[in-house]
């Protein structure tokens, strides 16, 4: 939501703090704000305004009233609006025949000038992020900006007889402003006169009834419309609206009236005219309500003891109307119908918490003692997983979605719509994947291993799948066979369900019998893992080794050394020694050096520089290359 | 030479770990769940955004008849209502608290901050005097735990329909600001629909990804990186 400094300004006494104060105090004791924009002599924030707090705080009124209770500000008072009635202008002539219109108030205004906006109005609104369009349209945007309210203006003499709120017939259509039609269904509800759709009820206005600068007559509304049949009718449509998102955000209907008079007010100063007297159904009035809790309750929340002043203080500030029972120590609150975050005791709770500062609550550690004993399937995970990344073997994630499987998404955005029914198969093409990149890895052989859920008609349980990859599988079964065994023996419970696939992937089912019914500690040495990560690249590598004799004396770090040095961004990772011997005081080393670039596949002319001004530092050491 | 260590799996156990030092039981549930442990336990409203096909994932086996549809778990937080509801149902009364870590799941396009896939932590305690002060003093410890001394922690009013009051916790770490978790108190809604009665038990809660810590921590770049099974991932 979009908020002028300078308006909210306009709306307190006091001389505001600066927009990087008001950013924290917002912070710390109400909403986030997302983004601060400089515009002209103004600041606007965009301000992530809580679910349960659009109803009264997402308007410029109402975040005025926030920042005022926040710092202990005076709110100037604003005038209530008031218009002038004439018998000459006939009332709009309105009939509800849908339980979802709670309310409906509506007036006429005939003789207007429809013209472009005075300077101040479109200046505010695009700094707002909205597009002035004339000053009429924009009065409505102006309302809803500062009290949260949607309002919308219909050109009264393209009407054709009185206002319908319904529900559309399945197969109505209806263009709408943008110029985009729509054909609609039972659940949306619309507005209508005698021949015509005019608009979609709460979402959008319609072609038909759209005031351009001709129009000389018009009817304002101000309504209430049920949140959950605008949300549908939005949704279903796809047509994103401020004003559908304040209908949905279940805005109170109390405003509605309020804000008819206010637009109505404004339009008759900038453009002219002559209203009709407003009228107003109000077939589902909202409900007040009170909320109650004692003094004791609320102190044993937060875990502080409250004094009554600290009890009350910010429904004080707020000024939300409450009681004080100093006898009981029972607070009662008396919501406005907009103070919809105001339901239940637990919500005075977050009010007297959030108005003193999570920042000033004294954190205590609770003295626990454990009660449940540790997951089975948690506790044999981390035996496995130690044990493997003992023995060699480096843990992997792959994803749970595949392309087959016994279980399907319904919703799948992607063709992996199956649950997987094994780890094998998606490690496997893991598998392969990194013994093509061994040299990338700086590794000779893969062993690799993933713990996760698989999916299967029987139900879903935890597998660890174990694979090694190598130049030769000879003896490979046998290794995993020996691992899984050795799992055994450790969990003092046999794997089950152990299937391999081919010879170098073993899967099995992780027992959650385990009879350790807790582990030393499931944290097995993360220290010493050091930052940053180094992120790699798409393209594939070029590999080169370079095999030179040198005295057997020489350190071998001489070489890597030189090559790191000549190797440029190109080289990745240390040179690797591939291969060493020694023969009559000489020792061969032998290193692979593997080049890539972020931003293409390399090419030998890339390399080939490199590899030059390597043999050429050789020569000069007088190094002999094989 | 020892395997490497995948980032996720290593960071999820030190949380799991840290918490079971303050006296957490570790727990684990299953990943498809019922609507009713995913969202009707935990006061997740029938028309709820977060219930729409595009953010979860439906599951085509038949819904159970009290416990509706099936769904991919979109939090962890499945896992500590179910716990929760169990010692609810032992008729203990000692203060109770859970943590357990775990793949959830999203029905939403990937780039390099989403994926369909994830971990969370998730944890509760509950007691006939739980407090608000407790919550901000074991996720203090547990960060500090968990990203040293240098890490600045934040408590900040939020709204999530499980909680109430909620509110977030930010993390200041290498330089950024950001939102790790979501906590609170148990809702009084949650509290009843897991057997408890909120008149006589209150509790806290929160929940939150991993992947984000992870990133953080290590200065990963693309969190798509986590899942593919590249072991150049592996650089621990």
């Amino acid at each position: 939501m979009k908020i002028s400094h300078n308006t909210l300004q306009k709306l307190i006494v006091e001389t505001l703090p600066t927009p990087a104060e008001i950013e924290q105090k917002l912070f710390d004791h109400a909403f986030e704000v997302e983004e601060i924009e400089t515009v002209g002599d103004d600041t606007v924030y965009d301000i992530a305004i809580l679910p349960d707090r659009q109803s009264d705080a997402g308007s410029h009124y109402g975040m005025a009233r926030e920042i005022a209770g926040l710092y202990g500000y005076t709110l100037r008072p604003v005038a209530a609006p008031e218009i002038a009635s004439s018998e000459t202008v006939s009332a709009p002539v309105v009939t509800i025949t849908t339980d979802t219109c709670n309310r409906y108030c509506a007036v006429r205004i005939d003789g207007v000038t429809v013209a472009p906006s005075l300077q101040w109005l479109s200046a505010l609104l695009e700094s707002m992020g909205q597009r002035s369009i004339n000053n009429v349209v924009d009065a409505t945007n102006y309302v809803l900006s500062m009290t949260g309210q949607p309002t919308h203006v219909f050109d009264a003499d393209k009407i054709t007889g009185g206002i319908t709120v319904r529900q559309a017939r399945d197969g109505e259509t209806i263009t709408l402003l943008s110029g985009e039609e729509k054909t609609l269904a039972a659940h949306n509800m619309v507005i209508a006169d005698d021949s015509a759709l005019l608009a979609l009820a709460g979402v959008k206005g319609g072609k038909h009834a759209e005031v351009d600068s001709n129009t000389k007559n018009i009817i304002l509304e101000s309504a209430h419309f049920n949140y959950a049949s605008v949300r549908k009718t939005a949704r279903s449509l796809s047509i994103l609206t401020d004003a559908a998102k304040r209908f949905e955000n279940n805005i109170s209907a109390d405003g509605a009236y309020d804000a008819l008079i206010m637009l109505a007010q404004m339009i008759i100063e900038i453009a002219g005219g002559t209203a009709s007297t407003p009228i107003d159904h109000y077939p589902y009035p909202e409900e007040r309500w009170n909320v109650s809790i004692s003094k004791n309750r609320a102190s044993q929340l937060v875990g502080v003891n409250l004094s009554p002043a600290e009890f009350t203080e910010v429904f004080e500030k707020f000024h939300v109307p409450y009681t004080y029972d100093n006898e009981t120590e029972v607070l009662t609150v008396h919501p406005d119908t907009a103070m919809r975050y105001l339901r239940i005791p637990e919500d005075l709770v977050d009010e007297i918490v959030r108005y003193r500062g999570y920042k000033n609550l004294v954190g205590v550690i609770p003295q626990l003692a454990a009660i449940a004993s540790d997951s089975g399937v948690e506790v044999a995970s981390s035996i496995t997983r130690s044990h493997l990344l003992g023995a060699g073997f480096s843990e992997t994630f792959t994803y749970a979605f595949r392309e087959t499987g016994d279980i399907k998404m319904n919703n799948a955005l992607s063709d992996k719509s199956y649950l997987r029914t094994n780890i094998a198969e998606g490690f496997g093409e893991s598998m392969e994947k990194n013994y093509r990149n061994l040299d990338v890895i700086g590794l000779s052989e893969i062993k690799m291993f993933e713990i996760g859920n698989v999916f299967t008609n029987a139900g879903e349980s935890t597998h660890v799948c174990i694979g090694i990859k190598r130049q030769k599988d000879k003896g490979v079964r046998l290794e995993l066979e020996t691992i899984i065994s050795g799992l055994s023996a450790l969990l003092g419970v046999e794997l089950f369900d152990v299937v391999f696939t081919g010879e170098t992937i073993v899967e099995a089912t992780v027992p959650s019998n385990v009879s350790a019914t807790s582990v030393q500690s499931f944290d097995s040495g993360v220290t010493g893992m050091p930052v940053p990560f180094v992120p790699w690249s798409q393209y594939p590598a070029i590999t080169r080794d370079i095999a030179v004799w040198v005295p057997e004396s020489t350190d071998p770090q001489v070489l890597v050394d030189m090559y790191t040095n000549l190797g440029t961004g190109l080289l990745v990772r240390a040179p690797r020694l591939v291969d060493q011997f020694t023969k009559e005081g000489r020792t061969s080393y032998a290193y692979r050096l593997v080049f890539q670039a972020f931003d293409r596949t390399l090419t030998d002319d890339d390399i080939k520089p490199i590899t030059d001004a390597v043999y050429s530092a050789l020569d000069k050491a007088g190094y002999e290359v094989r | 030479m020892n395997g490497k260590q995948h980032p996720i799996a290593a960071t999820r156990l030190q949380a799991l770990e840290i918490f079971k030092s303050l006296g957490f039981s570790v727990v684990a549930e299953r990943e498809m769940e019922t609507e009713w442990y995913n969202f009707d336990a935990l006061n997740v409203a029938p028309d709820h955004p977060a219930r729409d096909m595009q953010d979860t994932f439906f599951v085509d086996v038949p819904a159970d008849p009290v416990q509706g549809r099936h769904v991919m778990r979109t939090h962890t937080t499945s896992v500590t209502a179910r716990h929760l509801q169990q010692y609810a149902q032992s008729g203990k009364t000692d203060t109770f608290a859970v943590i357990s870590s775990g793949k959830v799941f999203r029905n939403e396009a990937t780039d390099v901050t989403h994926e369909t896939q994830f971990f969370q932590i998730d944890g509760a305690c509950v007691g006939v005097d739980v407090n608000i002060s407790m919550l901000k003093g074991v996720l203090t410890e547990f960060y500090r735990r968990m990203l040293g001394d240098g890490v600045e922690i934040m408590l900040r009013p939020s709204f999530f329909p499980f909680v109430e009051p909620g509110l977030e916790v930010w993390v200041h770490f290498n330089g950024r600001k950001m939102e790790v978790m979501g906590a609170g108190m148990l809702h009084p809604n949650v509290l009843r629909n897991l057997g408890f009665d909120p008149d006589k038990v209150s509790g806290f809660a929160f929940g939150g990804g991993i992947d984000r810590i992870v990133m953080s921590k290590y200065q990963i770049t693309d969190l798509r990186y986590l899942y593919q099974g590249d072991l150049r991932l592996n650089q621990w």
